[in-house]
């Protein structure tokens, strides 16, 4: 079965937007990737790049009056990936069906985004506030969205009182894509990860160091983790995403030659993965499952 | 006795309601509200911490004789308060940070200050504090003073919870910040408490009183920041935000000579933000008025214009 699938990268930086002309390659809005095919729309986080995706939708919507349904995929809660959510557009309309699936709890969900919508922080007054029907679940078994199965890995991590996800989305066309939005860098982490997207074809993969070695870092994957993980995963393409706000445009190149290298020097004929910086600008990836490519 | 220079006014976030990145708003910035002024002395005076704050986190250590912080606070939605759990300021031994703020809905600044700090929320290890942090409740129509040097008087504009726009002067230095602010008319009362003014007043008369009080706030001062982030064409006056020709208005009447445009609209790219201040400028010009767009990065000298 021939199906394309697009990823687009509408957020691609970890802790807190990084607006700068020295991001314009690249770009500095939080968390947030758009996976959709023909029939379904997926988001993994709700940062402020979600806002992106907006016209898109309007453009879509407007012309169709039917209800619109997307499932928006949370690898955590924290403040990165929850703030663009008031600000996404399907929301504030009553014919929206927005299912929000995590490792949390539907309490533990709840809360976090009651707590980003919050009357003291927005002109909102908590999630149910908003017209959009929100449905939440928890995972804990492979769970069908449309076409797709999604299943989750729960993490977790020293920052949360809940369990955190990556994620495996499987489309019955062979599409195998792994997302790893956010884990510990230590070596069992990585052992976990490696075994649960074993074998899946292009992954998603944060790489949050910073410039130095500071304390956001070391409670998140590197780039050397991420490559890592790409290499025990046999994955055939590997986006690096998640990028500290002082990674620029030009930090970000030079880690990516500097993994390049290391490729290199571990002799990987087929050169696999391939290395990719993830980018708000560059535009859509289609992926099908014979085949992948960049579309500018 | 020698004058001291005018105070800089430094833009580090221009962009309202949330920060954005694009490739077409880089020239003037996608970093939510964060405004400086720099009197040249040996502490910080800050409006606003939203994503523009990183901007002065990042040239921490360009200024190591500066101990002291100053944060006015406007109002606590996020594109206002959101870069504080980041402000590497927290950890420096041997400094203080002043929070000037109004409570929101009852609840005090200091209070939802901690919110930002949640566990679970939180994406950075939550900060070793070592700085000394003082929190002022600044009331509507409050007036204090900022190192016994900095004259501060607050103004309850209309926008949700208590809003506060911020007329601040060092020596000959004067600016007025007006944050986001709607329009009043037609029954548009947002600000806490305004309906119950309006109600013993007759709203007709409490809104008369509000603008006059407003056009007062403003008087002869020689430079403004004002919120335009809608126009008139796609204002939505309940969201509580004005336009350029609201900021006109107001700052005509109450004759201010340089009106800085600020809190642009997410939406609105480089080209949309020039057009804003080419057409606002030919209006502005008979009233012997500057208009000038806010740009991330931008400093002014606060001279009398």
């Amino acid at each position: 079965m021939a199906t394309n699938c697009r990823i687009k990268f509408h957020g691609i930086r970890a802790f807190h937007p990084a607006p700068s002309r020295k991001n314009i390659a690249t770009g500095g809005n939080t968390a947030c990737i758009e996976i959709s095919e023909e029939s379904s729309q997926i988001f993994i986080n709700a940062g402020f790049g979600i806002n992106l995706a907006t016209p898109n939708w309007i453009t879509n919507q407007r012309t169709k009056k039917d209800s619109y349904k997307c499932a928006i995929l949370f690898s955590d809660f924290f403040w990165d990936s929850i703030l663009g959510l008031p600000f996404f557009t399907p929301i504030h309309f009553k014919s929206s069906h927005l299912d929000v699936l995590s490792c949390a709890t539907e309490d533990q969900a709840r809360e976090a985004l009651d707590d980003m919508s919050s009357n003291l922080l927005t002109p909102f007054n908590g999630i149910s506030s908003f017209p959009a029907k929100i449905s939440f679940h928890s995972l804990t078994t492979p769970h069908k969205w449309g076409a797709w199965t999604i299943s989750a890995l729960p993490l977790t991590h020293p920052l949360a009182p809940y369990p955190l996800a990556a994620w495996r989305l499987l489309h019955p066309s062979g599409i195998d894509i792994g997302i790893v939005m956010i884990s510990m860098p230590d070596s069992e982490s990585i052992t976990n990860l490696a075994h649960f997207l074993h074998g899946t074809k292009t992954l998603i993969c944060a790489a949050s160091s910073g410039p130095k070695n500071d304390a956001w870092s070391r409670h998140r994957t590197t780039f050397d983790d991420a490559l890592k993980i790409g290499l025990l995963t046999g994955a055939h393409d590997l986006y690096f995403t998640q990028f500290h706000p002082l990674m620029t445009d030009i930090l970000l190149q030079s880690e990516l030659r500097r993994l390049h290298q290391i490729l290199g020097r571990l002799n990987h004929d087929n050169a696999t993965p391939k290395l990719h910086l993830a980018t708000e600008v560059e535009g859509i990836i289609s992926v099908n499952s014979s085949r992948r490519s960049k579309a500018g | 006795m020698k004058k001291a220079a005018p105070a800089i006014l430094k833009f580090h976030g221009v962009r309202g309601s949330r920060p954005v990145h694009t490739p077409f708003n880089t020239n003037y910035g996608g970093n939510s509200t964060c405004i400086e002024i720099d009197t040249g002395m040996d502490y910080t005076i800050i409006i606003d911490g939203g994503s523009g704050l990183q901007h002065v986190i990042n040239n921490l250590g360009e200024h190591p004789q500066r101990r002291r912080m100053h944060i006015l606070v406007t109002h606590t939605h996020w594109d206002h308060v959101l870069m504080f759990p980041f402000l590497q300021q927290l950890e420096c031994k041997n400094f203080e940070i002043h929070f000037h703020a109004p409570d929101a809905g009852g609840v005090s600044f200091k209070d939802i200050f901690a919110k930002l700090f949640k566990h679970g929320r939180l994406p950075i290890p939550a900060p070793n504090v070592q700085a000394k942090l003082f929190f002022h409740k600044v009331t509507p129509d409050a007036a204090f003073l900022i190192e016994g040097k900095v004259k501060v008087v607050g103004f309850q504009v209309n926008h949700q919870h208590i809003t506060l726009g911020y007329r601040i002067s060092y020596e000959d230095s004067i600016v007025a910040v007006i944050p986001d602010i709607a329009s009043i008319s037609n029954g548009n009362l947002l600000g806490e408490s305004f309906a119950e003014q309006a109600k013993s007043t007759g709203t007709e008369a409490f809104e008369k009183q509000y603008n006059d009080n407003l056009v007062k706030f403003l008087k002869d001062v020689p430079n403004v920041v004002f919120d335009t982030h809608f126009n008139a064409q796609n204002l939505k006056a309940d969201w509580g935000h004005a336009t350029p020709e609201i900021a006109m208005d107001v700052c005509s009447r109450a004759r201010v000579k340089r009106l800085f445009m600020f809190h642009h609209a997410p939406e609105e790219n480089d080209q949309d933000v020039a057009t804003k201040q080419m057409l606002a400028q030919r209006v502005a010009i008979a009233n012997d008025m500057q208009v000038i767009n806010a740009r991330e990065e931008d400093e002014w000298p606060l001279t009398a214009a």
